[in-house]
């Protein structure tokens, strides 16, 4: 079994004097895709870089029974907190094959899933320098990459932004791949069809807190959605 | 010609190795951290200093050598947790430059405490008994220093690409937060870049002493020089040190030679000042790209 | 010893706070003025030299701080304000140091013309070595610096016929007349390093408060900031290395006098180091901390001169332990006063606002074209601004909105493509240079300058080229709004003495675009202003906006507000994948599918 249980309990993210997520509390299981949703300076992204560790965050994160709050952001990666970053950040003067070889797991735990079976495309590019990559190609390599840690959880920030809308469905395909293979998904998105496809659930944010949460199949998305950018 | 291989390209070569040696441990740190240590030089000279007074206190060779590196670590750890680390990869060069200094200061004061600063011969190491190769009088000590300068500067070089180690640090040059996200410890990274560093320092630090006499002060002035080799290589490359040190040894030796031992810095000054009008981000460095 | 620092440095504070609220206003500016600080200064310090005589030890001591602080003020002006760290004050102390020897002893040179002569040959070996330092970052300026220092040791010995070399120069003495003789009476060198520390202090702080050393400060704190106020970086940093290395070759100067013989020993390449630690530890960029520095760094290491090897260790022990804990050093309040400005600003008349109506086009782009790497940020953008005429740039993230305004502005060259500004091609210039022809700009994240009052903020831009009264007045008008938006009162004095870095990121963000409007711009892009800001606020800010287009501004607005698009834009133009989707009128916005589609994936 590949995936692990998620839970973020009372996160807060502050930066300065401005709070960008305000107690906010979510559950992926594995096999399951969450998706939050939301416009810019929501605290969409704030709350996956909390959770990884990246920005000092107050509030519980837990892996299975794993507490993972008071680690670094190294330490949550290697117990199985996968993390796509907003941007890529992709290693450019590394190769396609040393970005893999450089993330993947040490020997005790072996992905039961490889990046190239499930992203074939990098194939035939192992050996170009990263930096080379468009940036589909890199954003590819980021989601590989993360995949190459065998973690338990994965999180994704925006993986389909300034993509191409051909690449946009590729990437939903891969994102229903790793929810199938047993991973939990915790998925950022600004494109609400990602979360439709997918049949995530959603978790809408607005001014760092929860609008609204509900199925990525309900009718009424579309329109949540639109009421919580224009206000 | 003779005349200008013995007295110019030989001493100018074993010079210029030890330079491009002090310029390859700074790319060592900096490509990791992305920071100079400003304390090279003197790490340089702790080490000679401490086989010195290793042997002084009645150790054997051998164990100076060890109680030496021991030293060096433990130096190198201290000045990671100092100077280094807070400043990993954070741009503020201002920060970290005047953190290094201090350490510098530091050191080169302790430096100065056994044998009140003056300089001493060092027989611990490659000898500097020359002898007749090809018609020109070479010392096993010139010739392991460039022999060290390649053998280290190809060690790095497969270290950075064939192991997992080196994959990971160059992983934290290229981008911080993605090499956090996929579970590389920054502050592990840091400490490994140091004392790979500190490692190559001890190297240096023994041919240092081996061609010539140990004088503790000059510590600031490699720092200098494998500085400028750095300018003429390029900021974080291995190769590009090589060829800067070498470059300079040659250029300062031939200047001494030629013009005036006191205008030996000058020189190098002078080729520092060029390489910055000419081309500033040296022969084998990028222009960085500017981000809004 | 942070907690100890801090106190310190707490209590000083509060007690001048007491001090500035318990006299009166008139009294009050005076008093704030540097020449009463430099006059004070003098006062205290001839006191003490009268009271202790010029050859007392005491006399001595306080002559070797005055000569030090000069030294230090100079090293502030290269390292505070320009933030370009030199380790070679030292070198420039050694030359003034020289020239004055050199022309004492050999060729009889009276103290009035020797002096200044030293501060010259500073100047001139700081240009030398700024020039090519000028365009490197901090670490080249570190070593160039260092260079000179290792280099000047060498040639004092080299040119030993002129220098004594290793023997140094011995007989140094003040003359009133070329050829005259000697002086015999301790108080001409005394009285002189007294008043030239003094003068020193007041050159100083007015460099500070100048239209360079603002500029100069503004580029240490936020180059690219800098840039889109149409200040360019070079120039501040070279000037700065030329005036702290003059300082320093005075300080030199002084110091042959007072010890009337120097050899090459006195200026080893800890005292460049010892100039550095006095800077940092007094606060390097305030006006006032590196005289506390160099006093306190000559006071203390006297007590341990007993033991040798204790004062290096302790400068470097020192140095380690305040960039750990506290790198802004004793004083770290680093921003001036610029009260005119702020007075300026508060005294614009109510404008009577035209009607909006846009008139011809302004701004033309092109096939505009920028990739980074293998991605093409920009494939081909073309469009058109018109006098007056506001236009909302959305879409999704990534799309190259941010992209756009960057190339506009000149921060990044175009690949492809052309922008014209009334015809003329803007594509080869820099950020700086675009800022001066009249385009104006703000950022994602406010770039505005933490070591700088708002004063000084309001007082950076400048207006380049020909505008008409009315759209002056609009400018004007409209910062001034936006600074009362931001919550600043512009009647207040003290509120503009505030420095930028206490200031929330909100409030950066109003100071921020007010200080675009200050150049009174022909076009202004503005990206993402909204954000971050409440209701009321963003109202406001839109206000502003219209006014300013309405008295003929162009304006391009990032945002991802889309109800702010529709009230307040003439037109808006949707880019994604670096390509314009749609254009139009913002009432058609949510009509068209594509763009639903582009934007929010709203299928």
């Amino acid at each position: 079994m590949n995936g692990g249980r998620l839970k973020v309990d009372a996160l807060s993210v502050r930066y300065g004097g401005v709070t960008a997520v305000e107690d906010l509390s979510l559950t992926v299981e594995p096999g399951t895709c969450l998706a939050l949703l939301g416009a810019n300076g929501a605290g969409k992204t704030s709350t996956l870089r909390g959770i990884g560790g990246l920005e000092s965050a107050a509030g519980g994160v837990w892996l299975d029974d794993l507490r993972l709050d008071n680690l670094p952001a190294s330490r949550r990666a290697r117990a199985g907190l996968g993390h796509v970053l907003e941007g890529r950040h992709v290693f450019k003067s590394l190769s396609v094959a040393e970005n893999l070889r450089v993330a993947a797991a040490r020997a005790a735990r072996r992905p039961e899933l490889d990046p190239l079976d499930l992203l074939p495309e990098l194939r035939p590019m192992e050996r170009r320098l990263a930096g080379g990559l468009s940036g589909g190609q890199q954003q590819m390599l980021a989601i590989a990459r993360a995949v190459a840690g065998a973690p338990r959880v994965i999180m994704l920030d925006e993986p389909t932004n300034g993509l191409s809308p051909k690449l946009v469905g590729r990437t939903i395909e891969i994102l229903a791949g790793l929810r199938d293979a047993g991973f939990a998904v915790l998925l950022v998105e600004q494109r609400v069809e990602v979360a439709q496809k997918l049949e995530a659930d959603v978790v809408v944010l607005r001014h760092g807190h929860v609008a609204h949460r509900v199925r990525g199949t309900d009718p009424d998305l579309p329109d949540l959605l639109q009421a919580a950018y224009l206000s | 010609m003779h005349e200008f291989l013995q007295t110019v390209l030989v001493p100018g070569l074993a010079d210029g190795a030890i330079y491009g040696l002090v310029a390859v441990g700074f790319a060592t740190l900096f490509t990791t951290t992305g920071v100079i240590n400003f304390a090279h030089g003197q790490m340089v000279m702790l080490m000679s200093m401490s086989v010195l007074v290793a042997v002084g206190a009645g150790l054997p060779v051998w164990l100076a050598y060890v109680a030496a590196l021991a030293v060096m670590v433990v130096v190198a750890l201290t000045v990671e947790w100092t100077a280094v680390r807070p400043f990993v990869q954070s741009g503020q060069s201002a920060s970290w430059l005047l953190s290094t200094l201090a350490v510098s200061v530091v050191l080169a004061e302790l430096l100065a405490v056994p044998y009140s600063g003056e300089s001493r011969n060092f027989t611990y190491g490659v000898s500097k008994h020359r002898f007749d190769l090809a018609g020109l009088a070479v010392s096993p000590a010139e010739l392991t220093a460039v022999a060290a300068l390649f053998g280290v500067a190809g060690l790095l070089l497969l270290f950075y690409r064939r192991t997992r180690v080196g994959l990971e640090l160059r992983a934290i040059a290229d981008d911080l937060d993605g090499a956090e996200a996929i579970g590389i410890s920054r502050a592990r990274a840091s400490q490994i870049a140091t004392v790979l560093s500190a490692l190559v320092a001890a190297v240096t630090g023994v041919l240092v002493a081996s061609t010539q006499l140990v004088t503790p002060s000059l510590g600031m002035s490699y720092t200098f020089y494998g500085f400028v080799a750095t300018a003429i290589g390029g900021m974080g490359s291995i190769g590009g040190a090589v060829v800067g040190g070498l470059v300079i040894g040659v250029v300062s030796q031939f200047a001494g030679v030629h013009v005036g031992s006191l205008t030996v810095n000058l020189t190098v000054f002078l080729l520092l000042a060029l390489v910055y009008v000419v081309r500033p981000h040296g022969l084998f460095g990028a222009a960085p790209v500017r981000a809004v | 010893m942070s907690y100890l620092l801090s106190d310190l440095s707490r209590s000083l504070r509060a007690a001048a706070a007491r001090g500035r609220d318990a006299t009166p206003a008139p009294v009050r500016r005076v008093l704030a003025r540097p020449v009463a600080h430099g006059a004070a200064m003098l006062v205290v310090a001839t006191a003490l030299l009268a009271l202790w005589g010029p050859l007392s030890y005491n006399g001595y001591v306080l002559q070797l701080v005055c000569l030090y602080a000069v030294a230090t003020l100079g090293l502030n002006i290269t390292t505070g304000y320009a933030g370009a760290l030199s380790l070679g004050q030292g070198a420039s102390f050694a030359i003034g140091a020289y020239v004055t020897a050199v022309l004492v002893v050999s060729h009889g040179w009276p103290i009035w013309a020797a002096l200044p002569v030293a501060a010259l040959a500073g100047l001139a070996a700081g240009a030398l070595a700024g020039f090519p330092a000028g365009r490197l970052g901090a670490i080249g300026l570190a070593m160039m610096s260092l260079g000179l220092m290792l280099v000047v040791n060498d040639m004092l010995i080299q040119f030993q016929s002129v220098t004594g070399g290793n023997n140094g120069l011995s007989g140094i003495d003040a003359r009133l007349w070329f050829g005259g003789e000697p002086v015999s009476t301790p108080w001409v060198v005394a009285i002189v390093i007294v008043v030239v520390a003094s003068v020193s202090y007041w050159l100083h702080a007015r460099y500070r408060t100048s239209r360079l050393g603002r500029a100069t400060v503004a580029v240490r704190d936020e180059p690219i900031g800098a840039s889109a106020l149409g200040v360019s970086g070079y120039l501040t940093k070279v000037v700065a290395f030329a005036a702290g290395s003059a300082l320093g070759a005075l300080s030199g100067g002084l110091f042959s006098y007072l010890s009337a013989y120097i050899s090459p020993d006195a200026f080893s390449s800890n005292l460049s180091i010892l100039f550095l630690v006095m800077v940092v530890l007094g606060g390097s960029g305030s006006r006032l901390g590196p005289v506390v520095g160099a006093v306190l760094l000559v006071l203390i290491p006297l007590r341990l001169d007993e033991y040798p090897h204790l004062n290096n260790l302790l400068y470097g022990a020192l140095l380690i332990v305040l960039m750990r804990l506290r790198p802004r050093g004793l004083f770290s309040r680093t921003a001036a006063p610029a009260p005119q400005a702020l007075r300026d600003l508060a005294a614009t008349p109510e404008v009577e606002v035209p009607e909006r109506a846009p008139g011809e086009p302004i701004l033309r782009v092109t096939d505009l074209r920028r990739s980074f790497g293998g991605v093409d940020a920009l494939g081909g953008v073309s469009m058109e601004l018109r006098r007056g005429e506001i236009v909302g740039l959305i879409g999704p993230n990534g799309s190259g909105k941010t992209t756009l305004l960057n190339v506009v502005s000149g921060h990044y060259p175009p690949t492809a493509g052309r922008i014209t500004l009334h015809g003329t091609d803007l594509g080869g210039l820099g950020a700086a240079a675009v800022a001066r022809r009249g385009v104006s700009r703000t950022f994602q994240t406010p770039k505005t300058f933490p070591g700088m009052s708002i004063e000084e903020h309001l007082a950076l831009p400048a207006v380049h080229g020909e505008r008409d009264q009315a759209m002056r007045d609009a400018c004007r008008r409209g910062a001034l709004t936006l600074l009362e938006l931001g919550g600043l009162d512009p009647h207040d004095p003290a509120a503009g003495m505030r420095e930028s870095r206490e200031m929330s990121h909100g409030r950066l963000r109003f100071l921020e675009a007010a200080m675009a409007l200050g150049t009174c711009p022909e076009v202004l892009l503005l990206d993402e202003p909204a954000a971050g800001l409440s209701a009321t606020e963003i109202e406001g800010f839109e206000r502003v906006v219209s006014d300013v287009a309405a008295a003929g501004v162009a304006v391009v607005i990032v945002e991802h507000h889309l109800d702010m698009i529709s009230r307040l834009v003439d037109r808006v133009v949707v880019l994604d994948l670096g390509k314009v989707l749609w254009e139009g009128d913002p009432g058609d916005l949510h009509d068209v599918d594509s763009v639903r589609a582009a934007y929010m994936g709203v299928a």
